[in-house]
């Protein structure tokens, strides 16, 4: 579903990223785990065009969608929760949702309007609320619902586990879950959160200083010792 | 010990050659030298607060305006000598540049645009108003030193073209001095400024001081070498010809500060175009070296000219 | 006298506040700082001015062409030349690259029309009606209804339109109006067209009640100092704002010496900034700018 080969980023003079090669599969949830500034976001940020790639491809569905603009990936299928959730902060709850189905004109909106709020109960209460004032747990289910809006096939969340109680934490990661498998959406997450994060992914890789440095199912990661004690325990002991 | 004197050559010698050069000049070339000259100390002076500081002020017309009529009022009114007048009208405008800096300290950006815009347009509405001291919208005839054995002309050149070096080789060494770093580093971040142990405060407000005091010389002599002010001539329109300036001489350019108002006095002379033509081609060149050139000639000159064609064809492509 | 100063204030506000929400609007959007909005107001009196009195078109006619021509003007001219090649390069050269225009815009003003002031006569009677103690003339209450009438339009235009949304939403983050599929260069070229409508809008308002003539752009600063009493960036505050400037300015011409009326202005927008940046309604952080 998604390829990107030999993929690299410049900021000015920086390389973020050199030369990511990776897959994600149809209906598969994939994640990419590293630590702050490992060039995480930034991969993110190419896939659905806010960024330009140096040098690289990257395909969809077998199309390539280097070059295409930010609001042209959307309607191509992809949806992005970007970093901190990026909410509209002066807009209720209700039309943030709506915001995310601002490609749509099918007049399924509302059954799906429904459905976002099933998944997120706690935002049916709050619908008229002013986005600013939601918890950080609310806005990071808002910014997932919104996303769900434009019904992706392909859903990148860029670390949805960023300063959530683990209660929270937990609810969130099991309707990422829910979304997968119930939707058929694939899912492509970036998580400084090594364990919620490969707990709900079949396939990860770990990115660092803008290289990946190692792929695997994501149950051989988690065993792999070395992977453990040089990449993801970095964030165990963080916990 | 000359070592450390060596700066004082290049603009001595420059003294030198436009002091033998001057006499053989008709009256024409000797006037659009003098205001050569004058603006250049404008530019230098907008350009240390704009360029070197990165304070953004668009009411610099203000200074050159109150140092005008201080300078006329002082002469005709006080009956002062003129030395102490353009020296006077300095110090005046330095006294409403530091005004100007408390009032604007805790802005930032466009919100100093905004104030100074103010400023400008409040010194213009004033002096248009206090008729008894200005003579309103009628302007005010402004006396010219006499220096025996030289003509009227002559004498001006010889004071603007003497000021401008020695309030250029001045602003040159300030700016390779630790006020000149100071200014770079608020430019560039004023929290890293003051992390660096520079106060914020006591800078811009030198900044302010000093670009005043350029103004107010600049304006003073501009009356002088004009012999007649009125309130128009210190409309916004004036800041943005100064803007143009610096801009197409390079901003942070003691050199661009030279070039700029070379390029657009000589042009306006050369072209012999109107007031509105002039005010055309003054926003044309502002717009055009913003968007293509933002450093300037100084900074084309500096980097290759090749970054210039690489972003006019992207900006052609875009379009 | 000062029911009578009000209402003079009230009605002129109406003018700035219409100006200072285009004004907002594009800061809002854009991030940019429209120094040539009162070039902006100048051209919409000037092309009334053309349409209507020199080719004698019918006046709602000539409206009609006013404000098209200058919808047309903001985005040839404003989004096109200035604002998108300077998108990337930040506020000040924006700014700058305004002014640059603004000095464009004054200059083929005065080879156009001449220098000379022109008076642009009022679309209704000039006969002041009486309504109790004050005597109001109906293209003043013409002034008012407009301007209802357009904030009006516009609150609706924002709440209920899908362009609306999108260009609110784009003021709010525009990384997430791109993610929602917002085309931000549509954004912004339909922000540069409606603010400029506006403040057409305002220069067709003011013409019979000033002089129009190419130094009209000056005024724009009232639209600066609209904004800021209001607080940078607020919509509602713009209103406000236009309608107290507008009213201090009265005041000050009604009660103290009506060539100090401009002076209201630029004391207020420098007390405002010296005393309170954020003025009424604006948010402490985007002052800090």
């Amino acid at each position: 579903m998604l390829e990107i080969e030999r993929l690299s980023v410049r900021h000015g003079n920086i390389t973020a990223l050199a030369d990511v090669t990776l897959r994600v599969e149809p209906g598969a949830t994939v994640c990419m785990l590293g630590a702050n500034g490992a060039g995480k976001t930034t991969l993110l940020n190419t896939i659905s065009g806010l960024l330009k790639a140096a040098a690289g491809t990257i395909r969809f569905d077998g199309r390539e969608i280097v070059g295409a603009r930010g609001h042209e990936i959307v309607r191509l299928g992809i949806s992005h929760v970007p970093e901190r959730r990026d909410l509209f902060p002066d807009m209720s709850v209700r039309e943030n949702i709506m915001m995310g189905a601002y490609t749509r004109a099918d007049d399924e909106v509302d059954a799906d309007f429904d459905q976002v709020v099933t998944y997120f109960p706690i935002l049916k209460e709050r619908l008229s609320q002013i986005a600013n004032t939601l918890s950080g747990g609310e806005q990071q289910m808002l910014a997932i619902g919104r996303a769900l809006m434009a019904k992706p096939r392909l859903l990148l969340l860029d670390e949805p586990s960023l300063g959530l109680a683990p209660q929270v934490l937990d609810q969130i990661f099991e309707i990422i879950e829910r979304i997968n498998t119930e939707n058929g959406t694939t899912i492509f997450l970036v998580e400084q959160n090594t364990q919620v994060a490969l707990a709900v992914s079949s396939y990860g890789y770990v990115l660092e200083t803008g290289k990946i440095v190692a792929e695997d199912k994501a149950a051989n990661l988690l065993e792999n010792d070395l992977i453990r004690r040089s990449y993801l325990g970095i964030s165990e002991s963080a916990e | 010990m000359a070592g450390s004197f060596s700066w004082l050559r290049a603009p001595a010698a420059l003294l030198v050659v436009f002091a033998v050069v001057g006499p053989v000049l008709d009256n024409y070339q000797l006037y659009v030298l003098s205001l050569i000259a004058v603006y250049v100390i404008f530019a230098t002076g907008y350009n240390l607060l704009m360029g070197f500081a990165g304070q953004f002020d668009v009411g610099q017309a203000a200074f050159l305006a109150i140092g005008a009529y201080a300078a006329a009022i002082l002469q005709i009114h006080l009956q002062l000598p003129f030395a102490v007048a353009v020296i006077a009208a300095g110090v005046l405008a330095v006294l409403f540049g530091l005004a100007i800096g408390v009032v604007v300290l805790p802005l930032r950006h466009f919100y100093l645009a905004l104030v100074t815009l103010a400023f400008g347009q409040t010194v213009v509405l004033v002096l248009s108003l206090w008729r008894d001291l200005t003579n309103g919208f009628q302007g005010l005839p402004v006396p010219r030193p006499e220096i025996p054995g030289l003509s009227s002309n002559l004498a001006m050149y010889y004071i603007t073209i003497g000021t401008a070096i020695v309030m250029v080789q001045a602003a040159r060494n300030l700016v390779a001095s630790r006020i000149g770093r100071a200014f770079v580093a608020i430019r560039e971040s004023e929290i890293a400024a003051s992390v660096l142990g520079i106060s914020t405060v006591r800078y811009r407000l030198i900044a302010y001081a000093i670009s005043a005091f350029y103004g107010g010389v600049a304006g003073a002599l501009l009356a002088t070498l004009l012999s007649y002010i009125t309130p128009d001539a210190f409309r916004l329109t004036e800041t943005i010809k100064v803007l143009t300036m610096i801009v197409i001489g390079g901003m942070g350019s003691i050199a661009g500060s030279i070039i700029g108002p070379i390029i657009v006095i000589l042009g306006a002379e050369f072209l012999r175009i109107s007031q509105s033509f002039q005010e055309i081609t003054n926003g044309a060149l502002l717009l055009g070296f913003i968007i293509l050139a933002p450093m300037g000639i100084a900074g084309l000159a500096l980097h290759r000219t090749t970054d210039l064609f690489g972003k006019v064809r992207s900006l052609l492509r875009r379009q | 006298m000062l029911s009578q100063v009000l209402v003079n204030g009230v009605v002129i506000g109406c003018i700035y506040a219409l100006i200072a929400v285009g004004f907002t609007m594009i800061y809002n959007a854009t991030e940019t700082v429209h120094f040539a909005v009162g070039e902006s107001v100048m051209i919409g009196a000037y092309f009334l001015l053309t349409f209507w009195i020199v080719w004698d078109l019918p006046y709602l006619v000539a409206l009609a062409l006013t404000l098209l021509s200058a919808g047309a003007f903001g985005y040839a001219v404003y989004d096109r030349m200035v604002s998108r090649p300077l998108m990337s390069a930040g506020l000040l050269p924006r700014v700058v690259g305004l002014m640059g225009m603004a000095a464009i815009m004054k200059g083929l003003t005065r080879i156009i029309w001449g220098a000379d002031a022109y008076h642009l006569p009022s679309a209704l009677s000039t006969d002041p009606v009486r309504i109790g103690p004050i005597f109001i003339v109906p293209q003043e209450i013409l002034i008012v209804v407009v301007t209802v009438a357009i904030i009006g339009l516009l609150f609706l235009f924002f709440q209920h339109t899908k362009l609306g949304t999108a260009m609110r939403a784009t003021s709010q983050s525009r990384r997430a109006a791109t993610l929602m599929g917002v085309n931000i260069s549509v954004v912004f070229a339909a922000t540069w067209v409606i603010g400029t409508i506006l403040s057409a809008i305002g220069g067709v308002l003011l013409g019979p009640l000033l002089l129009v003539d190419p130094d009209m752009g000056e005024l724009g600063i009232k639209s600066f100092t609209a904004a800021v009493l209001g607080g940078f960036g607020s919509l509602p505050g713009a209103i406000v704002g236009g309608i107290l400037l507008g009213v201090s300015e009265n005041l000050v011409a009604g009660y103290l010496r009506a060539d100090w009326q401009n002076a209201a202005t630029f004391v207020l927008m420098i007390t405002v900034l010296a005393i309170r940046p954020t003025g009424l309604f604006g948010k402490p952080d985007k002052a800090r700018v």
